[in-house]
């Protein structure tokens, strides 16, 4: 699986979402990345990419685009 | 002295049972952050991130998302000096807080990460939490993680003193969370002479805003964080804000637009169980009869405003729970240092560096203040709580050479 696959799979099984369209997620804008959802999602990334991902970089997190470039951090191309 | 089994018949447990209790002194401590615990914990936290029951309750997914290994490891490489060992002090009771539901965890994660044996004494109230997270640390010691078994107990009895009196005479740390009667209660409990107690009484927090920052922010999201900070718990946190002290020069015009974005989530949201109304006109009345000429502004009964014109710690024997806030107008934040007493524990900023109300408690040597933090953090699950470095405190170091 590329990192861009696996990237995609974290938000379709934390948010309970389908793949199409994944790429406009905002938080907040669907029912299901609230905080619970955002909390599920953090964990998938982290488990996904064997990072450790800081406070201010998972309060950051609010947007698919927005969590490619913070991944770049870890050393995470997507 | 009656047998273990005869005192603990009247204990319920949820976990682990009276056998382990009787032999915990057999059992050894474990090392701080050891990989059992961590991987039982990393185990816990997938199966409540993943289950549909425990996702209804965000106060659950932000335990399990709190004991997730990321966060734990990030913890666990404080430890990492060898040349001072550290490992539990032996087996720990704890007294969880009757009103907040996943307490009994937070406290049971960090005394076992501490490498105590850990027996919990768990809300009698049957909140629905307490279940999904005792099921689900069930389902692991029956399954792959047997290893736990004699580490956890969680148990629910009355207030029975002769339990305290059993489960205080042979533990090496008591942690008890609650009200000032409660920590009274079980003082009356003798402690063998080298076991050591963590207390967690009643405590109050305050809110400070800059006026002219806050009118430059969008209201909604300000009022989004104040609710979890505030109304998500039902006021009922000892982290939930009571008092806001106002300052900058924009105090009025900020303060009215604060509390009408607030009314507006406020309505949506929040159900207020009605005895709340008579108790907050209650205790606006014992505050009005103190002699401190409060005033009295609210919207509806959700949303109560008591102005006061000035402070001092005896202010907050007159707090209330379920949408109840001092409203206090200052020059500078040290004309709040009166609130800054031994029951304050956190601070919670908007528009001022945390930092800066830090530096003038620790300048000012309050005895009160445990934590600073911006606005919607109050109820964030932290490994220092109450100004303790809680697995620092509860395990002991063995130091070498």
């Amino acid at each position: 699986m590329t990192n861009r696959e696996k990237y995609i799979k974290c938000f379709t099984d934390a948010l309970e979402v389908p793949a199409e369209g994944v790429e406009k997620l905002e938080y907040q804008g669907v029912e299901s990345w609230d905080s619970v959802g955002h909390m599920s999602l953090i964990a998938a990334l982290e488990d996904s990419f064997d990072i450790q991902m800081d406070t201010d970089d998972i309060v950051d997190l609010s947007s698919f685009a927005k969590g490619i470039e913070i991944l770049k951090k870890y050393g995470v191309e997507i | 002295m009656p047998q273990n089994s005869e005192i603990l018949k009247d204990a319920r447990f949820l976990s682990g049972n009276a056998e382990l209790i009787l032999n915990s002194g057999g059992i050894p401590a474990l090392g701080v952050c050891s990989k059992e615990v961590l991987d039982f914990f990393d185990a816990l936290s997938r199966i409540l991130m993943t289950s549909k029951k425990a996702r209804a309750f965000s106060d659950v997914i932000a335990w399990a998302f709190w004991i997730r290994r990321a966060s734990l490891e990030k913890l666990a490489k404080r430890f990492a000096d060898t040349r001072n060992l550290r490992l539990g002090r032996g087996f720990a009771f704890h007294i969880a807080p009757s009103n907040v539901p996943v307490n009994f965890a937070v406290s049971m994660t960090s005394s076992l990460l501490a490498g105590n044996i850990t027996a919990v004494r768990v809300p009698s109230r049957d909140f629905a939490q307490i279940g999904i997270i005792s099921d689900a640390i069930n389902s692991l010691m029956d399954e792959g993680f047997e290893y736990m078994r004699p580490y956890i107990a969680l148990m629910r009895y009355g207030h029975d003193k002769s339990i305290n009196d059993y489960l205080s005479a042979r533990c090496d740390l008591r942690v008890v969370w609650g009200g000032d009667a409660t920590v009274a209660e079980i003082r009356t409990s003798p402690l063998p002479a080298r076991a050591i107690e963590l207390e967690f009484p009643d405590r109050y927090s305050l809110c400070f805003i800059n006026s002219d920052e806050y009118l430059k922010q969008d209201p909604k999201r300000i009022a989004e964080l104040f609710y979890t900070d505030t109304y998500y718990s039902d006021q009922n946190a000892c982290s939930s804000p009571r008092a806001l002290v106002w300052l900058g020069s924009s105090r009025d015009e900020a303060r009215e637009r604060f509390y009408d974005a607030l009314y507006e989530l406020v309505k949506k949201r929040y159900h207020m169980d009605p005895i709340l109304a008579v108790d907050k006109l209650n205790a606006f009345c014992e505050l009005a009869a103190s002699g401190r000429r409060p005033r009295l502004c609210k919207k509806d009964n959700t949303l109560v405003r008591v102005k006061v014109q000035s402070v001092d710690e005896a202010l907050m024997d007159y707090k209330m729970s379920g949408g109840y806030f001092f409203d206090y107008d200052a020059q500078t934040p040290e004309d709040a240092l009166p609130l800054m007493g031994k029951r304050c524990q956190s601070v919670s900023c908007l528009g001022i560096e945390p930092e800066k109300i830090a530096i003038m408690a620790l300048r000012h040597g309050v005895r009160g203040v445990d934590r600073v933090v911006r606005m919607g953090h109050t109820m964030d699950l932290s490994f220092i709580w109450d100004g303790f470095d809680m697995v620092s405190a509860m395990s002991r170091v063995i130091t070498v050479g």
